[in-house]
């Protein structure tokens, strides 16, 4: 625990450089969003509380999403893509790996997950 | 000669040692089980870092129940949430599959062709919490749809849908008979053979399936008590002693088969057609899990 | 440049081999799914010929995957049809309480999530082998 603490507080030190919101990476976010918060896209929420979010009936399966602001772009990606690389009988399913999410889609998730402070 | 008379002999004696204790493994899994979810649900606000780490402390103070015992499982999820069980208390006074057992019991009352009913197969309708069982001579587990089906063959009827209808309105008199008799679910391992569709319910129980790679267990024994969405998930021990189930969603009784198809589309996985061999272990496996506790079926889920 | 060339040399020899036998558990192990379904990389017949060999398996093995009322056996030979039929997309409908529905995904998208499906069907047969007694209350799982 103590040692993913330093992780994300190096990662937020590294990330702390301020990035100019294009056009871009605001629909990106606004996809990234529809995905998450939509039951035939991603459902995220059916597990997942997010910081700050007004999210309607979050379930209580995955934690609730805190500072993924901070987190880098690769290590989210990575979770999404595939999260049995630390729990093997993780309840969260691999997103990418199995088909239901796309290369474009999970950049799009990921970056609606980085304004989650 | 001597000598294959020693053999027999001790083979004999070594199959009946071992006659009793088909159910060994299946006995530490199913004690192993009631530990677990009685240990989680002892106090779940204490127990939030162990067992509840992402549910809110309110509901876990306030909405759950403590300190459930084996027997209350059998409520599922309204064991533990005081909200959900307040909605079922109010519902079952007067509730919505009362014709569903009459019309059962017309069913099982009802002549075939033949002039026999289905006493004929079936003398005692108090035996929902029987079946599953493994029948050695075919070397299959036989739920009680099947039961059903087999003795409608062999009075020249036509075999019935496995998921609602006339089945589960027969299936609902028979738990409603079962319930009232002060049954218990009573399942049998008797041999290898049972023993061993016990083992590949088991695995087929455990093992993560489908694009959403989740097991039955995933929502069921470790998901137990936590929330998809609103939805408070029900646990494994109990499961199959309230079947069959007039669910909000189906608008309408359903039988265990059509329930673990519509997990197995949860999953993202082709379901399993009832009847199979894997739906019967995996019921098989589920309904050793309720050994013990009281039939209490029909009933009304969400 | 290298490594794209030594990627293609894999591939075509995995593939070559896979056409020659029907995919085995043990092929399934060893290869990788976001490689083997790539379809800028092998070409959408390619990806779709893998993804029927592999579901082949996985209905064998009775771990054929189905979303939304489309199973993968669906997804493949609809999007087989689409290719034929030089389509950019391909409509899967399925029935849902005796009412007919559809989605509609670009046919590459149809492709590479057809593939995925058969060959991830197939292997969390193995990875579920490993796995299975972990989630187990007095065997793997510590409580």
């Amino acid at each position: 625990m103590q040692q993913i603490k330093h992780w994300l507080l190096a990662a937020a030190v590294g990330l702390s450089l301020p990035v100019a919101a294009t056009a871009g990476t605001a629909d990106l976010v606004k996809e990234g969003e529809k995905i998450f918060t939509t039951k035939n896209l991603g459902n995220c929420l059916s597990c997942h509380a997010a910081n700050g979010k007004k999210i309607d009936g979050p379930g209580s399966l995955g934690p609730k999403l805190t500072g993924l602001s901070v987190w880098p772009k690769k290590a989210l990606y990575d979770k999404i893509y595939d999260p049995y690389t630390t729990n093997p009988i993780s309840a969260m399913p691999p997103f990418g790996k199995n088909g239901w999410l796309d290369d474009h889609q999970i950049q799009a998730l990921v970056a609606y997950l980085k304004t989650i402070h | 000669m001597n000598v294959i008379k020693i053999t027999v002999a001790a083979l004999l004696m070594a199959s009946l040692a071992s006659a009793a204790s088909f159910n060994t493994q299946a006995e530490k899994d199913r004690k192993a089980l009631i530990a677990y979810m009685e240990k989680k649900f002892s106090d779940p606000a204490k127990n939030k870092g162990s067992f509840f780490p992402y549910s809110t402390n309110e509901e876990l103070s306030k909405r759950f129940t403590k300190g459930i015992k084996r027997d209350a499982f059998r409520l599922g999820s309204y064991a533990y949430d005081k909200g959900g069980k307040s909605q079922y208390d109010e519902v079952m006074e007067m509730p919505p599959f009362e014709d569903n057992i009459d019309a059962g019991k017309a069913l099982y009352e009802k002549k075939f062709a033949n002039g026999k009913t289905f006493k004929s197969c079936f003398p005692d309708p108090a035996i929902a919490g029987e079946y599953p069982k493994f029948d050695d001579k075919k070397g299959t587990v036989v739920t009680l749809t099947l039961a059903i089906n087999e003795c409608l063959k062999a009075n020249g009827e036509k075999p019935w849908k496995m998921k609602k209808g006339k089945m589960a309105d027969l299936e609902a008199y028979f738990a409603s008979a079962s319930t009232e008799a002060g049954k218990k679910v009573h399942i049998v391992i008797q041999s290898e053979a049972a023993a061993q569709a016990y083992e590949a319910g088991k695995k087929a129980y455990y093992s993560q399936r489908g694009y959403l790679k989740l097991s039955c267990a995933t929502c069921h024994v470790q998901g137990t008590g936590k929330r998809v969405r609103n939805e408070y998930m029900s646990p494994l021990l109990g499961h199959t002693t309230h079947f069959p189930v007039y669910r909000l969603k189906w608008q309408g009784l359903g039988t265990l088969e059509r329930r673990i198809e519509g997990c197995n589309k949860d999953e993202g996985e082709k379901p399993h057609k009832p009847g199979s061999p894997w739906m019967s272990n995996v019921l098989y496996f589920m309904a050793y899990m309720s050994n013990e506790m009281p039939v209490d079926g029909p009933a009304i889920r969400k | 440049m290298k490594t794209y060339t030594l990627t293609s040399i894999i591939l075509s020899v995995g593939l070559g081999l896979s056409s020659l036998s029907a995919a085995t558990l043990a092929d399934a192990a060893n290869i990788d799914v976001a490689k083997v379904c790539d379809v800028k990389a092998n070409g959408i017949e390619g990806v779709l010929k893998t993804a029927a060999e592999y579901n082949a398996l996985a209905k064998k093995l009775g771990v054929e995957f189905k979303r939304k009322g489309v199973t993968t056996s669906q997804y493949i030979t609809d999007t087989e049809a689409a290719v034929k039929a030089k389509a950019k997309e391909v409509t899967l409908k399925y029935t849902k309480k005796g009412k007919v529905k559809k989605h509609t995904f670009a046919t590459t998208y149809a492709a590479w999530r057809a593939c995925h499906f058969a060959v991830r069907a197939v292997q969390q047969v193995n990875e579920a082998e490993t796995t299975w007694r972990l989630a187990v209350p007095g065997d793997g799982f510590k409580f």
